[in-house]
């Protein structure tokens, strides 16, 4: 196993980074005072990942929407019961998330930190799937799917990415739909899982307040034989043109939302894709920003109020920007920010707005190492994007503003960009 | 690891409260306002935190207030409004990163308190008067924050119960006040009721941080010194069990899944012997994965997708709150009952009794770690007039005994069943 320490002579932190022999990276971040450890077991898999196939498969298999998120719900359940009650026995708050790239199961707690690791590592890698209990969890799911449904703030975020993204499955909601959870069985969850749930493909972290020789000996122990696969995923052809310039939806809301941004096409290599998400993020920022002429005159203006907010919105294959809230006339807000862009875009940023914004994002990201979740979550999110966790914050500190007016010529093409509102109802 | 908290008044019911530790980066410091809950100033009391957050004196615009924060490393400002029982508790707060990681060596808790007392006592005003535009914005902005509150049905049906639950009481009223209220409201009244808050409200300042308090502390002291107030009495929040006789109500809307929705009141107060009996019920019933609620209404009869109840020792009241598929509404709502019976008659195991109790343990001894569930637990614990720290509590959870928590289960009575359906749900 190979191992090294990764250290941040900026801010003075270190943790451990292993190799082992499965192709599996542990990432070990013990934390000074803290009384409570959290760790995430996960794997790169995601929402998108739906067409696939691994070593010398002749063909790529497309699997139903939905279906990571169906195995992740699964996951919980073994031959003698539920995944919870092992968690139960500690007191450890146990969860698990599935997003467009990636799936996580997790656990925090401030007792009994070795029986929790031990449980995490050995139910995920002891799948259980019946006919039977697939059925029962299809009910569960499809109300999920519906809570989902009557939610505006989700509505009208998937709607953007419907609008920005022709063929990439980013755009299909995480749970999938009821009609496409249908079609999943036990034969296609194990499929996934002996695919996705390879230990070269997956990652534990842990941060807080634990011991980091016995947290290697238990994970080490609790490892199940795996080689290696290598794992094709199938790309999208995505055109450099939105998808709809608009979507709208109606919904029981008191005032209109929405969402508009542009598809981005995301650099290639791991490092060159962090600059460009760290530069758009900080872009946002001078743009549109609570400094910003934008954001301060659609506010006197009455246009935006204090709930809107900028994103970098990226993961494995995919990144757009993001610009959302409410407001009583979303078009004329984009019909200002247009505007502002072009105008930008002949005038330049100025040098001092870059640096208050840069000067923000530093301490933000200082903020988002704070406590054992934010760490390990971070420390595990930047590990699945081929960097380390320092690297975000010694990138943060080295941007310049040309590379960020180099991102507002490039990334801003108003071809990529998409508008979408949920009106209230009878609107 | 034990934090301390250490509160010392600094100012004629001005108060200084401090747990200082280095596991976090940063320095957190709120100034809480506390104010006897009522209707007519409910409204009042929403706009002005949220007019005074956007600039003061010396940084008079949202945007110069913007790059001063900027330049403190991305440091947050904000307000907040919350009910604690019967009382209101109006909040300004600063979080920057601490001093040490500065890459300059700035003085930034010191600084975050001149900006927390800059906000809070000299806003941004001409003549008087708060800016006339800012005013206007705000005050429009309070009207879409409460009328947005229907945006998130989940949220919105609890929110619901709570108002039917003390119709025409304070305590029912949104925490935000009224949209007719805030539609009337003038710029004159409103600075009116800034000059209120500040003469009558109780002051709880806390800091929660790496730092040492000592330099906020002398600034918030030197702010409150020239002030002459008078702070007015709290009342002792009202916490009763109730007739016993359920309101039914149902509201329609387009959605696709149906919120049910339970209030209940207890006569178990904050410093009751049955304070933690109540939370272990509530936990064995709905507050973990393992619960009865869980177990049996959703992973059993897959009847729901969440299923929860909660407790709330300020006013006593527990809600269960859970989304289900409209055909199986009546189905749900049965079975929701009968779990809160099989607590009252004692159906529960050691091995139920077990995980509630270490969950319970589990989040009390969590909370330190987030500076603002931190401050939230100690502000909580002192305008209840109460002392203890998360461990002390996390060590009475453990102590409760199953006839303890019989006896709380029987003191939960059922008040109100609210439904929030489809506009064609038979």
């Amino acid at each position: 196993m190979k191992k090294t320490v990764v250290q941040s002579p900026r801010i003075h932190e270190r943790y451990i980074r292993l190799e082992h022999e499965s192709g599996l990276i542990i990432l070990l971040y013990p934390m000074k005072g803290f009384q409570t450890a959290y760790a995430l077991f996960g794997t790169k898999y995601g929402s998108v990942d739906n067409c696939f196939k691994i070593g010398n498969d002749p063909d790529f298999v497309t699997v139903p929407d939905g279906i990571a998120h169906f195995l992740e719900h699964k996951l919980f359940e073994s031959e003698d019961g539920d995944a919870f009650t092992l968690f139960a026995k500690t007191g450890a708050e146990a969860n698990a998330f599935t997003s467009f790239d990636k799936t996580c199961y997790l656990f925090s707690c401030s007792d009994k930190f070795e029986e929790s690791l031990k449980a995490l590592v050995t139910f995920v890698q002891t799948p259980y799937f019946t006919q039977q209990t697939v059925e029962k969890e299809q009910g569960i799911i499809g109300q999920e799917i519906r809570m989902y449904e009557d939610l505006p703030s989700w509505r009208v975020m998937f709607n953007l990415l419907e609008g920005l993204y022709v063929n990439n499955s980013v755009k299909v909601d995480i749970a999938g739909t009821v009609e496409s959870i249908a079609k999943i069985d036990a034969d296609l969850l194990y499929r996934c899982y002996h695919t996705f749930y390879n230990l070269s493909n997956m990652v534990i972290a842990v941060a807080g307040n634990f011991d980091p020789e016995i947290a290697e000996k238990i994970i080490v122990e609790g490892l199940k034989e795996s080689n290696p696969v290598s794992i094709q995923r199938k790309g999208y052809d995505e055109p450099r043109k939105a998808n709809k310039k608009e979507v709208v939806q109606h919904l029981d809301v008191a005032i209109p939302l929405f969402y508009f941004g542009y598809k981005v096409k995301p650099e290639d290599g791991t490092m060159e894709g962090l600059k460009q998400q760290i530069e758009l993020e900080i872009l946002l920022d001078v743009l549109a920003g609570p400094t910003s002429d934008f954001y301060n005159d659609m506010y006197r203006q009455g246009l935006l109020n204090a709930n809107f907010g900028t994103e970098v919105f990226g993961g494995r294959g995919f990144l757009a920007t993001m610009l959302g809230g409410e407001s009583k006339d979303p078009k004329a807000v984009l019909t200002a920010f247009n505007k502002m862009i072009a105008e930008k875009r002949k005038s330049g940023l100025s040098e001092e707005d870059f640096l208050s914004c840069r000067n923000a994002l530093y301490g933000k990201a200082l903020k988002g190492i704070n406590d054992a979740e934010n760490t390990a979550t971070a420390m595990l999110s930047y590990e699945m994007m081929g960097v380390g966790l320092f690297d975000m914050i010694d990138v943060i500190a080295g941007t310049t503003l040309a590379g960020v007016e180099k991102r507002l010529a490039s990334d801003f093409d108003e071809v990529c960009q998409s508008l979408s509102i949920v009106y209230p109802n009878g609107k | 690891m034990k934090e301390t908290f250490l509160r010392e008044p600094i100012g004629d019911q001005v108060y200084f409260g401090s747990v200082r530790d280095e596991r976090y980066k940063t320095n957190l410091l709120a100034v809480n306002l506390i104010l006897p809950l009522k209707k007519e100033t409910m409204t009042a009391n929403a706009l002005v935190p949220m007019i005074l957050e956007r600039g003061y004196e010396d940084y008079p615009t949202f945007q110069e207030f913007s790059k001063k924060l900027n330049f403190m490393y991305g440091a947050s400002a904000g307000s907040s409004i919350s009910k604690i029982g019967d009382r209101a508790v109006l909040t300004l707060m600063v979080s920057a990163i601490d001093d040490s990681y500065a890459l300059n060596g700035e003085a930034l808790l010191e600084e975050s308190a001149k900006v927390l007392m800059g906000m809070l006592l000299r806003p941004a005003m001409k003549d008087g008067l708060f800016d006339e535009k800012t005013f206007a914005l705000q005050r429009q902005y309070l009207i879409d924050t409460i009328e947005a509150e229907i945006n998130d049905k989940r949220r919105y049906a609890m929110m619901k119960t709570i108002s039917l639950m003390f119709e025409g009481e304070a305590f029912g009223t949104d925490r935000f006040g009224m949209v007719e209220g805030a539609k009337a409201i003038t710029l004159n009244e409103s600075v009116d009721a800034y000059h209120r808050i500040i003469d009558e409200a109780t002051v709880e300042i806390l800091h929660v941080g790496m730092g040492d308090p000592a330099c906020a502390k002398e600034v918030c002291k030197r702010a409150f010194a020239p002030l002459n107030r008078h702070p007015v009495a709290l009342p002792e929040t009202d916490i009763q069990i109730g007739s016993g006789k359920v309101k039914n109500v149902t509201e329609r809307f387009n959605v696709t899944q149906s919120k049910l929705c339970f209030g209940f009141k207890t006569d178990v107060t904050p410093d009751s012997p049955l304070l933690n009996p109540m939370r272990m019920a509530v936990a064995i019933l709905g507050g973990t994965p393992t619960s009865k609620l869980f177990l049996n209404v959703r992973e059993k009869k897959s009847l729901c997708y969440y299923c929860a109840a909660r407790f709330d020792r300020t006013k006593g009241i527990m809600l269960i709150d859970s989304g289900v598929e409209h055909d199986k509404i009546d189905e749900a709502k049965k079975a929701i009952l009968e779990q809160l019976d099989a607590v009252r008659s004692g159906e529960f195991t050691e091995t139920d009794m077990e995980f509630a109790s270490l969950s319970l343990q589990n989040s009390f001894r969590s909370m330190g770690e987030s500076a603002y569930s931190l401050e939230l637990y100690y502000l909580t614990q002192t305008v209840l007039g109460l002392t203890g720290s998360p461990e002390e509590q996390s060590q009475a959870i453990a102590r409760v005994q199953k006839d303890e928590i019989i006896e709380a289960a029987k003191h939960i009575r059922l008040h109100t069943v609210y439904l929030l359906t489809g506009e064609n749900v038979k």
